[in-house]
């Protein structure tokens, strides 16, 4: 029987990005050794090294960059035939344009503006199709679009002309997944219910092939974050959201069924319209033979010690965890904290936080580490295990320090007070006072944080190892292959 | 809370947490700007750390969707009005300051032309012309010279289009390797179409072998020079690009006036010294703006060839025909008529030529003053127009365009009357420098017809620059190579029966006629393009 293949869709993570997502795709290819998995990765930029050995059951990874490409055939199409981009140029006339994208793009403009009929997603696969046999830049970049586009949305006294222009820039810049050849498979499994879930949706309607989502964020929620606080006009803001809005809707339209990370994601998700009987949390795992108790290395026995994992960027609040270690030290003037993580994701952060420690004179309390060349062993370096996150799903990071016997000191975000519940202590975000007397508490209370370390570990064992996590997949897998496959 | 936005939850004056919920909508507002719906600030809200446990706890709500309604119709009562932004007109000196900086810039480009012009006046000798070459001499190299400019022009042409593409998101690492690739593409095709000359020559004879030898190495280190400057334009290099000539004219003089070396020789190392200083300098700067490539953009990698060729084209067209365009009519002219040579360099035509290139310095180096001021204009006026007042958006660029073409062409107007006069002034002081006295040429029959007609040319051919610095703006060079081939056609069809039929100066004709194609066409599409300057501004990024 031939081995089946999945079409593993990401944005931003792997196998280009670390971090938990990435950790995650890694793990789900190399335990589901029976699938072949071909990666569809959704980037910013064309300019993306790989950051993972890829395992030999990833056969191939299509790379379709967003931006910094000024049309598909700089890149999605760069391989294509030359003769075939040519006569796409050649049959993609104003006449074409105005006769068959015009009405698609006016779809389109109605899906932004809410209407649930293009829900369906068909409006995706016609795009798709159509930019199958057109040239892209000559449809968007057609004095067509643009007038049917300043004509539906330039009504306003507060639309200005640069807001259209980047507006429709957007638009030319993010769909660019439906001017990519699409690998036909025979399940697709988006990591998130956002841009790169498009193939999916092609897919479904394409081929009948089957949809997973997984949501380890909920991706309409952090672009709500990541629009609300960027620096673009009030309709910036309305257009963007609205393209998400659309975009997560289409994704959980046609999936089969949304695998969240935790249940805190349906939250989220249940009023934006995912049937509760197509939800099903699975929860991440970690390999309790990977981490392990140990006793702290030479090098940090004898010293209170605080460790910490995590990529230095905003969402993970360092500036808490910073302030939180100043509060420890006025307690306990030995403490130290280590901060393992890459400090590439955010330079200016990075510097910012320096700059804090430097201010709050930690020089020798708290340190940047960098990277842990055995990610495995960085944990038990430390009595406690902080995280000061103010977004997570259900963090690797934490169920690691679990299986390590590290009790957890955590803000109260996505999944951690799910992890966490009776083996951790959970104080609010950006509360950094409440952080370092937490860390106090655990660090002056042996028998507590032993107590709590050994239950962390059990519950790892119990329910949080990597291949109860697995099976999970394996088993939606097998649903929906074997649905589709009675269908057929 | 349905997706379609939120119900009117209203907060009972009085009741527990008002207070607490303005803080929170003001909180918002700070982040968030003007929230889209009762979605952003629930998300908003999360992302500040307040829990369900909180929403139930501290403010009496269900939880923090319940809240987020709330505390939107909050932030919609608070937010103060959006004001459009309005064009602060630009502080006068500041505007002095800008327009003093882009004009000298602009003037700068003549400086290397002014140094051998200066040369030439003091010692008698440049680094290519000598005022005792032999006639033969004289015509051999300004063939060498002209041939020169047309082979590389274009490819000087598209590496100022193309540098730019990778430099300026930070791939320096490509736009080093563009540079090298294509500077030996350039020297190979170069060296072909010099080679074809000299295989043309060989059929027909025309040239004796000692003269054809010369005539190839000016060509050679000449098309040298022109890549290597272009490199320097590229890389913005100002004034590396004046240093390596003052060192290559610099080292002209002192083996002239020193060792008394000949003046080949001479010329020769001034040349290869002046290529050598620029290539140097870039070949630093390249490498270290490509050492300081950030992260991930040291992996980048070229487009597909065939998309840069594309890319590149009309970029490479522009610049081969803009010169043969104003090359042409000397061509023309200097072959008419028996001569030992096919092309017979003719001192007063040319000098008349480079009078009127005189006139119009002011007109050029007003449109540096343009392209800026065009490049600061044009977020701000998109950003100040709404979008249903699109007519009066494109009419404020076509006021900026009037505006800028009545001072381009009173300044080159204004510089035509200056060099007649000048002329006349200097005429008048009897000997100048190494070139003798001029005053033959000022009074003369041929150079004070070819200044008049040369400087209307050139006034016309600066407005058709101001129109292409338009049409390059808005990514849209086709028209001005299909304008550039119809002014070259009329230029010759023009010159030659002119030239051929009255005196041989009369192809000056054919050039002003040809600029005047070139300013009606490009007009035309400037126009055209500003008119719907809004959708173009799309197009072009």
């Amino acid at each position: 029987m031939a081995t089946a293949e999945i079409l593993l869709c990401t944005e931003g993570t792997y196998p280009y990005v670390g971090g938990g997502v990435t950790t995650w795709c890694d793990i789900l290819c190399k335990e589901l050794a029976e699938y072949d998995f071909l990666v569809y990765a959704v980037t910013a930029a064309p300019e993306a090294r790989l950051r993972y050995e890829l395992p030999a059951n990833v056969r191939r990874v299509v790379h379709v960059p967003l931006w910094g490409v000024s049309e598909p055939a700089d890149f999605v199409l760069a391989g294509a035939d030359p003769a075939e981009l040519r006569e796409r140029r050649r049959r993609t006339t104003p006449e074409v344009v105005e006769r068959e994208f015009a009405p698609l793009f006016l779809r389109l403009l109605c899906a932004l503006a809410g209407d649930p009929k293009e829900d369906d997603g068909r409006l995706i696969w016609e795009l798709w199709r159509f930019f199958g046999r057109h040239d892209w830049r000559a449809c968007w970049k057609s004095e067509v679009a643009w007038e049917i586009f300043a004509g539906e949305l330039g009504d306003a006294d507060d639309v200005t002309v640069a807001d259209l222009t980047d507006a429709l820039n957007w638009l030319y810049h993010s769909l660019m997944p439906l001017a990519a050849p699409l690998p036909r498979t025979d399940l697709v499994h988006s990591t998130i219910a956002g841009l790169p879930g498009l193939a999916g949706v092609v897919a479904k309607h394409e081929w009948g092939t089957p949809f997973l989502v997984t949501e380890h964020g909920v991706w309409v929620r952090e672009r709500y974050i990541a629009i609300s606080a960027a620096e673009f006009s009030p309709f910036g803001k309305r257009f963007l959201m609205d393209l998400s809005r659309f975009v997560a809707r289409v994704n959980y339209a046609n999936a089969d069924a949304v695998l969240p990370v935790t249940n805190f994601n349906r939250r989220w998700e249940l009023p934006y319209g995912v049937p509760e009987e197509r939800l099903r949390t699975i929860s991440n795992g970690v390999d309790p033979a990977l981490f392990v108790p140990r006793p702290k290395p030479a090098k940090t026995a004898g010293r209170p010690t605080v460790v910490a994992a995590a990529r230095v960027f905003p969402l993970k609040d360092m500036e808490t965890m910073i302030r939180s270690a100043a509060v420890a030290r006025a307690q306990i003037p030995d403490v130290q904290y280590l901060v393992y993580g890459s400090l590439d994701a955010d330079v200016p952060y990075v510097e910012r936080c320096r700059a804090l420690a430097a201010e709050l004179d930690l020089d020798g309390t708290f340190e940047f580490a960098g990277h842990h060349s055995k990610p495995a062993e960085l944990y038990t370096e430390g009595d406690v295990c902080a995280l000061s996150s103010i977004s997570e799903a259900f963090p690797y990071t934490v169920l690691e320090a679990m299986s390590c016997a590290r009790p957890v000191v955590a803000t109260d975000v996505g999944g951690v007070r799910e992890a966490l519940e009776g083996f951790g202590l959970v104080v609010a975000p950006r509360d950094h006072e409440a952080l370092g007397n937490a860390v106090v508490t655990l660090l002056r209370d042996d028998l507590l944080r032993t107590q709590m370390g050994r239950q962390a570990r059990e519950a790892v064992l119990a329910r949080y190892r990597i291949a109860d996590s697995v099976d999970g997949y394996r088993d939606a897998y097998g649903q929906v292959l074997s649905t589709a496959a009675r269908a057929a | 809370m349905t997706e379609a936005g939120p119900t009117a939850a209203a907060v009972a004056p009085g009741a527990a947490g008002a207070e607490a919920i303005d803080e929170l909508a003001l909180d918002v507002l700070e982040i968030a700007g003007s929230p889209v719906d009762a979605w952003a600030v629930a998300a908003t809200l999360e992302s500040r750390g307040v829990r369900d446990l909180d929403a139930v706890e501290r403010y009496r709500r269900a939880d923090v969707f319940e809240l987020a309604e709330v505390v939107f119709v909050r932030c919609r009562e608070l937010q103060e009005p959006i004001v459009a932004p309005t064009l602060e007109p630009m502080p006068t000196s500041l505007r002095a300051r800008r327009f003093t900086g882009h004009f000298a810039r602009g003037a700068f480009f003549f400086v290397p032309l002014a140094l051998q012009m200066i040369s030439l006046v003091l010692f008698g000798y440049s680094q290519w012309a000598w005022v005792h070459f032999s006639l033969s001499q004289a015509s051999t190299i300004a063939l060498s010279t002209g041939a020169s400019f047309v082979a590389t022009a274009g490819f000087v042409q598209a590496l100022g289009y193309l540098g730019p593409l990778f430099s300026e998101p930070g791939k320096h690492s490509l736009t080093e390797r563009l540079t090298w690739r294509w500077l030996a593409l350039a020297l190979v095709c170069s060296f072909a179409f010099g080679g074809l000359l000299v295989g043309v020559n060989a059929l027909l004879g025309a040239y004796p072998a000692g003269l054809v030898e010369v005539g190839i190495v000016y060509y050679a280190l000449l098309a040298g020079l022109w890549l290597a400057n272009g490199i320097l334009y590229m890389l913005r290099a100002y004034l590396a690009m004046f240093l390596a000539t003052v060192a290559g004219l610099a080292a002209v003089v002192v083996l002239r006036e020193g060792p008394g070396l000949g003046i080949y020789a001479a010329q020769w190392i001034g040349l290869g010294l002046t290529i050598a200083a620029a290539l140097g300098w870039a070949t630093l700067v390249l490498r270290r703006r490509a050492a300081s490539t950030a992260g991930d953009l040291r992996l980048a990698q070229f487009p597909p060839w065939r998309r840069l060729r594309r890319a590149a084209t009309p970029f490479f067209c522009f610049g081969a025909l803009y010169f043969a365009l104003i090359l042409c009519d000397r061509m023309v002219g200097w072959s008419a008529g028996d001569h030992p040579l096919p092309v017979w360099f003719e001192v007063r035509y040319e000098l008349g030529l480079d009078w009127a290139l005189i006139a119009v310095v002011a007109g050029i180096a007003f449109l540096e003053h343009t392209v800026e001021a065009f490049s600061a204009r044009l977020e701000p006026t998109q950003r100040r127009f709404p979008g249903h007042e699109r007519a009066a958006h494109n009419k404020d660029f076509l006021r900026f365009y009037r505006h800028h073409l009545a001072v381009t062409l009173a300044l080159s107007v204004l510089g035509v009357a200056l060099a007649y006069g000048g002329a006349l002034l200097l005429a008048n002081l009897g000997s100048i420098g190494e070139l003798g006295d001029i005053e033959s040429y000022v009074h003369g029959p041929v150079t004070p017809s070819v200044f008049a007609w040369g400087a209307a040319g050139y006034v016309l051919l600066t407005w058709g620059l101001l129109n292409a610095t338009v049409l390059f703006s808005v990514a849209r060079p086709w028209p001005l190579v299909a304008a550039l081939a119809a002014a070259l056609a009329v230029d010759l069809a023009v010159g030659i029966p002119l030239s051929r039929s009255g005196p041989y100066w009369h192809s000056v004709i054919g050039l002003t006629a040809g600029c005047a194609v070139f300013a009606l066409l490009t007009t035309v599409a400037a126009v055209r393009a500003l008119r719907r300057a809004d959708y173009h501004f799309l197009a072009a990024y």
